[in-house]
């Protein structure tokens, strides 16, 4: 049983699910879909600070907290 | 950001400037190895050139196939066709106004899944279309495999893999390309997109004028999302309001934003698309690389990191190798003993008149200022610096110095990607305030024009300031100035800030691997920059000194123009509590800044002009902080306009007086010994 947490308080160095990203600030959304940051997507995060940095895929990527603010995630369980 | 509105001239018009050959355009997002695709393909004969209309360079080469040759357009980063950058914005402009014979799409081989999506929409904009899946070498070596026959047969396109780093699938990639032109028309492609989807843009696409150039269907996904360049361009040819109404009742249909309702049914088909093409490794491998990145990322050690990288590369490489031997061999040396000599008696002999020798030797002569400011001074401390920045660049260090910077960059209206033209502006100002560009909103690149014009000395000042300043009063001497100049830039920058409306925009960077750089793709890029440096800014410099010639060439009132100028300068010296001589120097700064600077010095350390220390100090940091040279002043009423470079310069004007004066009123004595 896992519940969706916003990316900011997400635990470090774990598989996480991008279960939401906000769709209401639409540049923000844009700069989200550019990065693949879409629902369905795993990824990790890296740190916290002094910007947030995630691994997707092969790929890693920087975030101020304004864009990391948009994405929800949730806990990938085990298997 | 609100989509802002742009006027930087990308109108749709019937003017293609790469007509009339058959093109191939190489097309993918930052980091896949583009550039050295484009190198490994065409050689190193690339031509760079602005793309008109903008500043953002294109490079074009030609590429020599089996049976003819034809025209390979290199164009900037773009991750999709809804721009967000001025760079995505030319890219996708070079697709649909000069609609290339073939579009190459770039990707990285361990980001398919993430990349792919871009296929699908070149595709559906009617591009003839070609992959190249690029950097095979590490994702092979990262364990990734891929079944490209699958790939090709699934994604109805050519697949070729590639490693252009190391020459490899170079070959068949020219093959692929030319029997792809050989054959007829793309067929047309069904963009996989939700059905509420495609009634909105069914009913949109009733309203869209015949004969665009843009493929119908992706036309009106684009005006879906309210694409400003594409509704101005459609709304030229068609009555706007109708149009925009149109757009907002296809828009009313859909529940959700429609940039989010594509991007997540792309992102559907591409993984359906590559379901058993690729196999991931398991476990993503640690290297060294891996492993030192988050130390770089860190503030805690990567700020420690930074201050050596930047204490090695500027003040050991070009400040005390760059400026002062490699200057001093060529300037003192190969100028002064030989070549200045030469052209002095080979001038004097075949010119008789004074006047005229004057243009070409002498105090402002093109040869004795112009030529030995170039290669001696210009030439070893820029190029230098450009070598040192492309190192850099290839390594992937850059990114992470941006990560590092972003919160106290946010304090001054700016977000980690101004690291890229700071940074640059150590090296040259003009190029800087060039790179502007890579920044998202117009604000953000007002701020940077501001900081680069005052607060960051270019590679020929710091040259000089590190060696002459430390010379003159030591360690001491020489952080009292940094200390004053970045005070500086953190003060009017927050002040700028507070002052300019608006709000800096949100931030993101790709963080690539760390990489060694590879010597031939540095050596390139050096010589791109160089090249740029001589052609556009040089001759600037030449120009300065033929002024300078003529202003002394006669005599009004029994002064020459020059010295009514310098008569002008001399309250402001004054105001700095400087002996009047100093006036000079301060004209000089104009029209280049360091030679002001080394003028003051070499006064100051020949006992011709008596300086105490803490007037050296009130001159250095007035100097750097001072007006840019001629060259930065030309660039940013190009980039910004004469209204804002004239502010510009006013506020820098102001600002370096104003801390100039306020420092010689300082009780410094103590301070500085």
């Amino acid at each position: 049983m896992s519940l969706s947490t916003p990316l900011v308080s997400a635990p470090i160095g774990v598989p996480l699910t991008v279960v939401a990203i906000d769709e209401v600030d639409r540049a923000r959304l844009k700069k989200l879909i550019t990065l693949g940051l879409l629902p369905g997507v795993i990824v990790r995060l890296d740190r916290r600070w002094p910007c947030y940095v995630l691994a997707v895929g092969a790929s890693r990527f920087a975030l101020d907290r304004t864009l990391a603010d948009g994405i929800v995630v949730d806990s990938v369980e085990p298997s | 950001m609100s989509a802002h509105h742009r006027d930087d001239g990308l109108h749709f018009s019937s003017h293609a400037p790469f007509e009339g050959s058959v093109r191939v355009a190489l097309v993918g997002p930052p980091n896949v190895g583009k550039s050295a695709l484009f190198n490994a393909l065409s050689g190193a004969y690339a031509a760079v050139s602005n793309y008109p209309g903008t500043t953002v360079a294109i490079s074009t080469a030609p590429l020599a196939l089996d049976r003819r040759t034809v025209k390979l357009i290199d164009t900037p980063g773009m991750y999709s066709l809804f721009p967000l950058t001025d760079e995505e914005r030319v890219a996708r402009y070079v697709l649909f106004n000069d609609t290339p014979d073939l579009v190459v799409h770039v990707v990285d081989a361990k980001n398919l899944e993430r990349q792919l999506a871009l296929t699908f929409m070149l595709r559906a904009a009617g591009l003839r279309v070609l992959l190249a899946v690029n950097m095979s070498d590490e994702a092979e070596h990262l364990g990734y495999s891929h079944d490209l026959d699958l790939l090709r047969s699934r994604l109805g396109v050519p697949v070729v893999q590639t490693a252009a780093i190391r020459n490899k699938g170079i070959v068949e990639l020219k093959r692929t390309i030319e029997a792809e032109l050989a054959t007829g028309p793309p067929a047309d492609f069904e963009l996989p997109v939700p059905p509420e989807m495609h009634r909105a843009e069914e009913a949109l696409a009733e309203h869209l004028p015949p004969a665009f150039p843009v493929h119908r269907r992706l036309l009106a996904l684009l005006l879906l999302q309210d694409d400003p360049e594409m509704l101005e361009a459609v709304a030229a040819r068609d009555s706007s309001e109708s149009l925009r109404s149109a757009v907002q009742d296809a828009r009313e249909h859909l529940r959700r934003p429609p940039s989010f309702l594509l991007a997540a049914s792309l992102r559907a088909a591409v993984i359906d698309l590559l379901d058993g093409v690729v196999t991931a490794p398991q476990k993503s491998e640690r290297g060294l690389a891996s492993r030192v990145a988050p130390l770089l990322e860190n503030p805690i050690t990567g700020l420690p990191i930074l201050l050596a990288v930047l204490y090695l590369a500027f003040y050991q490489g070009v400040g005390v190798i760059g400026a002062g031997v490699l200057v001093d061999r060529l300037e003192n040396g190969l100028f002064g003993q030989w070549l200045n000599p030469a052209a002095d008696s080979l001038v004097r002999g075949l010119l008789p008149w004074p006047w005229l020798q004057n243009l070409f030797v002498g105090d402002y002569g093109l040869i004795t200022l112009g030529l030995t400011y170039a290669i001696a001074l210009v030439l070893p401390v820029v190029g230098l610096f450009f070598l040192l920045f492309s190192l850099l660049e290839d390594s992937g260090y850059l990114p992470r110095i941006a990560v590092l910077m972003d919160r106290l960059f946010k304090r001054l209206g700016l977000s980690g990607r101004a690291v890229i033209p700071l940074v640059l502006g150590f090296g040259c100002d003009t190029m800087a305030t060039l790179v502007t560009r890579v920044q998202e909103s117009r604000r953000e690149r007002l701020l940077t024009t501001l900081l680069l014009a005052l607060a960051i000395p270019c590679s020929a000042q710091l040259g000089l300031f590190a060696g002459l300043l430390g010379g003159i009063g030591g360690a001491r001497l020489l952080l009292l100035w940094a200390a004053a100049v970045f005070l500086v830039f953190l003060v009017v920058g927050w002040a700028a800030h507070r002052i300019l409306p608006g709000t800096p925009t949100s931030f993101y960077v790709e963080l690539p691997p760390l990489r060694l750089p590879r010597t031939r793709n540095v050596l390139l890029k050096t010589w791109s920059r160089m090249r740029w440096y001589f052609l556009e800014v040089l001759p600037l410099f030449l120009w300065a000194s033929v002024a300078l010639w003529a202003l002394t060439l006669f005599e009004i009132g029994g002064r020459t123009p020059f010295g009514w100028c310098v008569q002008a300068t001399v309250p402001f010296a004054r105001w700095l509590l400087l002996p009047d001589a100093a006036a000079e120097t301060m004209l000089f700064g104009f029209f280049r800044r360091d030679y002001g600077a080394a003028n003051l010095f070499a006064g100051a350390a020949s006992g011709a002009l008596s300086l105490t220390k803490q007037q050296v100090l009130v001159a250095a940091v007035t100097l750097t902080l001072f007006v840019p040279c001629v060259a930065q002043f030309l660039v940013m009423v190009r980039e910004q306009s004469v209204r804002r470079a004239l502010a510009v310069s006013g506020v820098v004007l102001a600002v370096a007086f104003g801390v100039g004066g306020l420092i010689a009123r300082l009780p410094l004595e103590g301070l500085l010994g």
